[in-house]
């Protein structure tokens, strides 16, 4: 699996320029890891979009019944909830990303 | 001061610093690095900010609240769907697409595809998700400085297209950068006032903000009640489908991805772009309840779309009233500079260099013919926005979703994830998406009959993606795996390799 040539005509520098690091036990395991939370997390923000979409769109009793106080729908507290989600799930991932930067840094220090 | 002058003067200051920013934009600017990805000196903060304006536009901040107001709940649905899409984007695509690519997503696509078919693809594609955008938001901007500013229609399509095709023309990816930076730390702050008075009037208790709406509220109405918006499930999930995904295929955000300077930087920015878009999206929650308490009452001149603006001059007078008028004009102007470079882009660099110059042009060429489009684009869109003023043009502003969801995100998520995609599927499978997500979007209700006059849709449905991304997926995999060619073999091949470098990056050669 080589270093990829092509398409030389573009020039200059295409990504970063960090040198290509050998593949290793603690690096390959910590992508798979992110790999797997990031179809996971898209999954899941995709199925969980659609259902709320779908939901709405039939305006299930449950979604009109009072969660908090006099006003405050399931819908409402639903909505706010997946965007809150939305905010963790990036969060988590970024916290995901570091750890393999920091992996990058010092690859030695931590296999 | 009336709401006139003041958002007259703060619009006449807006747009005295962006022909600053323009001026020392174009003075930095030497190649065509600068003036497609601003040179990658953006930092992922301030393109974090950039990317949530280009996202935040006219539509999303007055289009909400505007549901909110007229249907109660149903606002959610665009609260919520404004900000899925963001986190798949960042997951599936951020980093992998800033390692494979320069200036524009298809020279991902074209790093293992042929270059000819699948820019020719990414470039019409392209050019027919902006030209809609850019219609439904010129036509938007020209009728919000018509009522504002008095000036007749005609005259305000021509002054959002001069000052953006000034913008792009001389400032590039720089000005439109730092353009939509000031705009969209407008928007939040404006927004944030209105939160703050909101909050001042209400206390610290939502429960009393929805109360408010259901005692304002029309009794025809039923605010606590959704499925006024979108009707039937199967146009749901298609809606839910294409906020979810579009946002990973707009082409304008991913041009986003090269101005930073690698791909730790266009994770981060997709990090605060998130993370700015969400809470952009509470808070227009807030206040589309609030609109809904405060101004209720009959139909509002202009319509429902200028509820935020009314709900402005509820809260803080002509004043803040006259601030968000800016604003929002300011929004739609730094929106459409960011969508026309996108168009001219597609032409000039996938088109002109690649596909009709097999990609031996000058830089000062390329530029050349960016800047020609970029003067044709604005031309040819001011004139439809005119002849398009008395016609209804909010279903233009789904499509590019529909579009991106139907063709830029699957090519991207297939070139990128799967060992099979081929050229001749890329092809198979975008042209289906294509076809079919204008094809559809046109036979329905909304279209065929409320816009172009027929007595009955032919296509059930109010928003087609479910079947245009499906009918896409399905053939770019048959394509795909029925390639037995010489082509698809090696594309195949060089599969791992790409991977490798969409992951991990590449060191500088």
């Amino acid at each position: 699996m080589g270093v990829p040539t092509r398409p030389s005509e573009r020039g200059g520098v295409v990504g970063n320029t960090r040198p290509l690091p050998q593949p290793h036990g603690t690096l390959e395991r910590l992508l798979r890891q992110q790999r797997s939370l990031a179809w996971i997390s898209s999954t899941l923000t995709l199925a969980t979009t659609v259902a709320f979409f779908t939901l709405m769109s039939l305006d299930v009793p449950l979604l009109s019944r009072i969660a908090f106080g006099r006003a405050i729908t399931v819908a409402n507290v639903v909505g706010v909830s997946l965007i809150l989600a939305s905010l963790a799930s990036i969060g988590l991932f970024e916290w995901q990303a570091r750890q393999i930067e920091e992996h990058l840094r010092d690859p030695v220090g931590r296999d | 001061m009336g709401a006139g002058s003041v958002s007259t003067s703060i619009f006449v200051a807006f747009v005295a610093v962006t022909l600053v920013i323009t001026y020392w934009s174009n003075r930095r600017s030497t190649g065509t690095g600068d003036f497609y990805a601003a040179g990658g000196t953006i930092t992922a903060r301030q393109n974090g900010l950039a990317m949530a304006g280009d996202y935040l536009s006219a539509a999303s901040f007055l289009g909400t609240i505007a549901v909110f107001f007229s249907l109660g709940t149903d606002g959610l649905l665009y609260a919520v769907g404004a900000v899925a899409g963001w986190p798949i984007a960042l997951f599936l695509v951020g980093e992998r697409l800033r390692n494979l690519g320069r200036f524009t997503f298809s020279d991902a696509l074209a790093h293992r595809l042929a270059d000819k078919p699948v820019r020719c693809l990414a470039a019409i594609s392209t050019l027919c998700l902006t030209a809609c955008y850019l219609v439904a938001q010129i036509v938007g901007a020209g009728t919000l400085v018509q009522i504002l500013f008095h000036i007749p229609y005609a005259y305000a399509v021509a002054l959002v297209c001069t000052l953006m095709l000034i913008y792009v023309v001389f400032g590039g990816m720089v000005a439109t950068t730092w353009i939509q930076i000031v705009k969209a730390s407008l928007l939040l702050i404006t927004s944030g006032v209105m939160v703050l008075l909101v909050l001042k009037r209400f206390g610290l208790n939502p429960d009393a903000l929805i109360i408010g709406a259901i005692q304002a509220q029309p009794t025809a109405l039923r605010p606590l009640h959704p499925g006024q918006l979108v009707t039937d499930p199967v146009s749901a999930i298609s809606l839910g489908i294409a906020f979810a995904l579009g946002p990973a295929g707009l082409p304008h955000v991913l041009m986003r991805f090269f101005t930073v300077k690698d791909a730790k930087s266009a994770r981060r920015s997709l990090f605060y772009a998130t993370t700015i878009i969400a809470i952009f999206q509470l808070m227009v929650i807030l206040l589309g309840y609030a609109a809904a308490t405060l101004i209720a009452g009959g139909s509002l001149p202009g319509g429902a779309n200028m509820a935020a603006i009314y709900l402005a001059g509820a809260l803080g007078g002509d004043t803040l009233l006259g601030v968000t008028a800016a604003v929002t004009f300011a929004t739609i102007l730094a929106v459409v500079s960011g969508l026309t470079l996108a168009a001219a882009s597609a032409v000039s660099h996938d088109l002109y260099k690649y596909v009709w110059k097999g990609g031996k042009v000058t830089e000062a060429a390329e530029i050349r013919v960016s800047r020609v489009a970029t003067l044709l684009l604005g031309i040819f869109v001011s004139g439809l926005a005119i002849l398009f003023q008395h016609e209804n043009v909010g279903f233009l502003a789904t499509l590019p979703l529909v579009i991106a969801a139907s063709v830029n995100f699957p090519l991207l998520i297939l070139t990128m994830y799967w060992r099979g995609f081929t050229t001749r599927g890329a092809v198979a499978g975008g042209v289906t998406g294509l076809v079919l997500s204008i094809g559809l979007l046109t036979l329905t209700q909304k279209v065929w009959v409320d816009a172009l006059g027929h007595s009955q849709g032919l296509f059930p449905y109010e928003y087609p993606t479910l079947f245009s991304l499906g009918a896409a997926l399905v053939v770019a995999l048959i394509a795909s795996t029925t390639d037995k060619s010489e082509r698809g073999r090696r594309e195949r091949a060089a599969f791992d390799a790409q991977f490798l470098q969409s992951e991990r990056g590449l060191a500088s050669k």
